[in-house]
């Protein structure tokens, strides 16, 4: 082990994705440097905006990016989550569709309302049940009773206000989860001023790619004929210039790109609020992105839904899709800053230590495979939602949780889950999934004393986010003003 | 809007699997209208030989009201630290699987990288005294976990060694309270439903008829309702798990009583030792094709420390567990769902998950279809990943002193486990999952502790200079040992836990469903 296998790094594409996973490996081999060159080669692939979760604020605590210098310098504003909204058309199918697993609430409203999901927890649980069992005794009281209502972040976002988590433990702030929206071309730009001195950086249009006999790749030759050597290899890259270099053993090929995003001017408060929308109806999915006096669209169709991972196997011999390479699913729930930074740990946690990749790869494509199943099964859920309940967009994993859910609330757990049980029971009561059967354990005397906690538990809550400074204020505030 | 809960259930078989049952819903669905009736025979004895337990126990305790005082008192309890395995990876060879990690994680990684560097250089140093319960356990010392997360003493978690049948009882005393009818009787025959085939009663010798909803089958490795009643099949896993027997007798307390249980390997399967307060369990479980009942009660005995307190009862069985755990209106618990050695002590953990499991999946009247799926799930996930872990004992050895150890050694192992071992000698990492019982420490220790030894580590290893390493591990080294000679003995800290047995406040951590510590 005197010399290490991996020393020369090269990672292709354009946008924050090479960046950031260069920031992220000189930061974490900081004690044993890597060469790392990064090509910029292929089109520019990120979205105009991002929305992310607040995965992406632990990295860059890790990677000692400061907040308030990210959110200055790339000009960010806070997301607290998605409002999701079903179009019309979407309950006339549900109701024909599905009238015997309608909960009364949505039997008795013709539209199914709008849902704040985020990440936040969604109510506190009680004597140890989870707080969705006790939130079914209040529907039974309380027919327009809102699962969102319970949630600090949904609350705070749809008042337009904003705070952060208090690092106090028994603050209702504790509850608050908060991520980023930001413009990708500034974010880029922002890393790139974290890269480090030695980092090479090389724009090329085009890219000839060699392998060697065993089929790995030996290096790159850039269109100005400059030879780029390496012993791994990222493709981050929405053409895939290395991937598709590689003969292909998982028999999956890569699906196209995701659709292009449409930006319009926004009115009103230029900062926008601290959230995003979500539109699910006749098979689409829109996702709107205000940010800075913007608003930023995608329209997605459920059809391409089977094409969002574009690689069953992202480790081939030793070259790695990240990012626009492995990835084409919108952002739902879970978005594009979250999966890179879950693959990053998990290349860090599995760097070969050897020349000999294939242990690390097989580990690597395995622990993908269950997360990205896990992703597969919400994202469904939203396909599913979108296209009048059908059922042929569901994985099989996703509709035993949704059975499961709607006959009793719980929730099967798997490998790689990366949704918490408050957005699952969240997402499916945004769907209009309501359980049947409330918890066994919850005793029939518990209900009234649930009912009055639940209620104070509400209150308690709106009451918070009344206290909480605007968006705007906040930011101007703790953000913008001088020595903040 | 809810559907009426099932109202009758009837647990066959007592014995810690049916009283855990009993109590567990008794207490958790209290006020759910539940008449639960059991119906054991005292003329049918009781395996009770699972008497070393995990830490997880601890939480079924605590979510069932009981204080962990009163329960040592009542159990004989000592505390447990881990298992001691003897002969396992070649002859002469010992280590401990502790309840807890080894080391701290260095940038990211797992601590045992940093080991295997150093090892490289220090052949004679070992993974084992870096772990405060290794440490703690061979030097007889027990004190509870610090709740101060940052603190040394807080990264591990313990567990008991108890005298099954006296829990048993513990828990028929608080069953009964909360509302179990006891009725004793042996089952003459069962009735079933003529359409769905579930089952609708089991009638006894004497003619009564214990009707039931809802059927939870604790008759042990008979099986009378899961297996016999309902045909479930049986997957056999004795070609990877090839002991089918064992012996077991009590003995006489010799000495201090040790904080960690004992397991020896020995020419044909391994022997048990586990201290009580008031005496040892021992056991000789082995393969019957190797030697015969009356050797494996000779070479059991000439490894006693002390006078046999009853007479030696020999257990049949074959590894392996049913297809389903739940089938029609009925769940398997404990011996009648499956049966795996009690190597690392999982007999009443799986009893515990299972019942954990069914107080999830909460049978209803009606279609239980969906709930019943998901518990198998479960349960069969959990068989599963338990039973490559076992497997691991046997198969990394270097032993070829018997026909026995020639075929574990040599065993063609499931695919699964398989790569686990390829993958760690070839990098130094375990893959690791996220739902289970056994993760990454449990698999270091045991593939480290029987022998496998990577050849390579994660390169940040070595990014540390090789002074500072060995200073840094040195110092770690010595932190343990002061941490743990701070700590009491064992038996002053049983002594000392059960004479606060009264008192109002709970001295005890909180309980978690981990094997490594108390905050997860």
């Amino acid at each position: 082990m005197d010399t290490p296998a991996i020393q020369q790094v090269v990672i292709v594409g354009r946008g924050y994705t090479p960046i950031l996973t260069a920031v992220f490996l000189q930061k974490k081999w900081r004690a044993a440097p890597l060469g790392i060159t990064i090509i910029q080669a292929g089109e520019y692939i990120d979205p105009p905006a991002l929305s992310c979760v607040s995965s992406l604020r632990a990295l860059h605590t890790e990677l000692g990016l400061a907040e308030k210098d990210f959110v200055r310098k790339t000009g960010a504003s806070f997301h607290l989550g998605t409002l999701y909204q079903f179009h019309n058309q979407f309950h006339n199918q549900f109701h024909s569709q599905f009238p015997n697993q309608l909960h009364n609430r949505i039997d008795s409203d013709p539209a199914l309302p709008d849902f704040f999901l985020c990440e936040a927890p969604y109510g506190f649980n009680l004597k140890s049940i989870h707080f969705h069992h006790w939130f079914h005794g209040l529907v039974a009281t309380e027919a327009n009773a809102r699962f969102d209502d319970f949630c600090l972040n949904a609350l705070l976002a749809k008042a337009g206000r904003f705070s952060p988590a208090s690092s106090r433990s028994n603050s209702v702030f504790a509850q608050v989860c908060h991520g980023y929206k930001f413009l990708t071309t500034e974010y880029a730009r922002y890393l790139a001023g974290h890269l480090a001195p030695d980092t090479r950086v090389k724009d090329s249009r085009a890219l000839e790619v060699q392998l060697t006999a065993e089929g790995k790749i030996k290096g790159a030759f850039l269109d100005n004929g400059e030879w780029i050597a390496g012993d791994l290899f990222i493709d981050c890259s929405g053409e895939r210039l290395l991937k598709k270099a590689i003969p292909q053993v998982s028999g999956k090929s890569a699906g196209p790109n995701p659709p292009s995003w449409q930006e319009e001017e926004a009115a009103g408060d230029s900062l926008g609020p601290p959230s995003t929308s979500l539109t699910l109806g006749e098979g689409l999915l829109r996702i709107v992105i205000p940010l800075r006096g913007k608003v930023y669209r995608q329209d997605v169709s459920c059809e391409s839904q089977s094409q969002w991972m574009r690689d069953a196997a992202p480790w081939q011999a030793n070259c790695i899709a990240l990012g626009a390479a492995l990835w084409a699913r919108p952002p739902l729930l879970i978005d594009s800053t979250h999966l890179l930074a879950s693959a990053l740990y998990r290349l860090h946690r599995l760097w070969p230590p050897t020349a000999d990749l294939r242990v690390a790869a097989g580990f690597y494509n395995e622990s993908t495979a269950e997360e990205a199943a896990c992703i597969a099964d919400s994202d469904s859920l939203h396909a599913w939602a979108a296209a009048g309940r059908r059922d042929e967009y569901l994985t099989e994993a996703a509709q035993h949780k949704l059975r499961l859910f709607a006959s009793d609330g719980r929730l099967p757990r798997y490998d790689g889950e990366t949704l918490t049980d408050d957005q699952w029971a969240a997402l499916f009561f945004a769907c209009g999934v309501v359980p049947r059967c409330s918890d066994p354990l919850i005793q029939n005397k518990d209900r009234t004393w649930a009912v009055n906690e639940l209620k104070l538990m509400r209150q308690t809550l709106r009451e918070a986010a009344d206290r909480a400074p605007l968006h705007a204020d906040f930011y101007r505030q703790q953000v913008l003003a001088p020595g903040a | 809007m809810n559907e009426p809960l099932v109202s009758r259930i009837v647990i066959l078989g007592g014995g810690t699997a049916g009283w855990m049952c009993a109590a567990a819903v008794s207490r958790r669905l209290a006020d759910a209208n539940l008449q639960i009736t059991l119906v054991e025979s005292e003329q049918i004895g009781t395996v009770g030989v699972g008497e070393a337990t995990i830490p997880h126990l601890r939480y079924f305790n605590e979510r069932l009201g009981l204080r962990e005082t009163e329960f040592i008192q009542a159990t004989h309890a000592t505390y447990k630290l881990g298992i001691e395995f003897i002969n396992w990876g070649r002859l002469g060879q010992a280590y401990i699987h502790p309840f807890g990690a080894f080391g701290r994680p260095f940038q990211g990684i797992e601590f045992h990288h940093l080991w295997l560097r150093h090892q490289r250089s220090h052949p004679e140093d070992s993974l084992f005294d870096y772990s405060v319960p290794v440490v703690a356990a061979a030097e007889g010392k027990f004190a509870y976990p610090s709740t101060n997360p940052e603190d040394l003493l807080a990264e591990y978690s313990y567990a008991f060694h108890i005298d099954a049948s006296r829990y048993a009882a513990f828990l028929r005393r608080h069953a009964e309270q909360w509302g179990v009818r006891r009725v004793e009787g042996k089952v003459a025959r069962v009735q079933r439903h003529s359409d769905s085939g579930d089952i609708q009663a089991i009638v006894l010798e004497d003619g009564t008829e214990l009707a039931g909803d809802f059927f939870l089958d604790c008759s042990g490795f008979q099986s009378l309702l899961l297996g016999r009643q309902l045909g479930t099949d049986f997957i056999d896993w004795s070609r990877w798990l090839p002991c089918d027997r064992a012996i077991a007798v009590p003995t006489a307390s010799c000495g201090p009583a040790l904080p960690y249980t004992k397991s020896t390997a020995l020419k044909a399967g391994w022997q048990w030792r586990i201290p009580l307060q008031h005496r040892v369990g021992n056991g000789h479980v082995f393969a019957s094709h190797c030697i015969s009942d009356d050797e494996a009660l000779a070479m059991l005995r000439q490894n006693l420390d002390a006078e046999e307190l009853a007479e030696p009862r020999l257990l049949k069985f074959t590894a392996g567990r049913r297809r389903q755990s739940w089938a029609n209106n009925c769940v398997g618990v404990g011996l009648a769902s499956g049966f795996l050695e009690p190597l690392e002590s999982t007999s009443i953990y799986l009893i515990q998950l299972a019942i954990m499991k069914l107080i999830e999946f909460f049978p209803r009247c009606g279609d239980n279809r969906l709930r019943r799926d998901e518990f198998n799930r479960q349960m069969d996930h959990e068989y599963e990943r338990i039973k490559d872990f076992l497997i691991l004992h046997y198969h990394a050895t270097e032993r070829s002193d018997s026909e026995f150890w020639n075929y574990c050694r040599t065993m063609e192992v499931p695919e699964s486990l398989r790569q686990r071992i390829d993958g760690f000698r070839a990098t130094g990492y375990v893959q690791s999952y996220q739902r289970g019982l056994f993760m990454v420490p449990s698999w270091v220790a045991v593939m480290v502790g029987q022998g496998i030894i990577p050849t390579a580590w994660h390169p940040l290893a070595d990014s540390l200079p090789a002074a500072a390493l060995q200073q840094n591990m040195e110092q770690l080294k010595q932190r343990i040992r002061a941490a743990v000679a701070g700590l009491p003995e064992h038996l002053t800290a049983i002594k000392q836990h059960c004479a606060d047995a009264g008192a109002s406040a709970e001295p005890w951590p909180k309980a978690a469903m981990s094997l490594y510590g108390i905050f997860s």
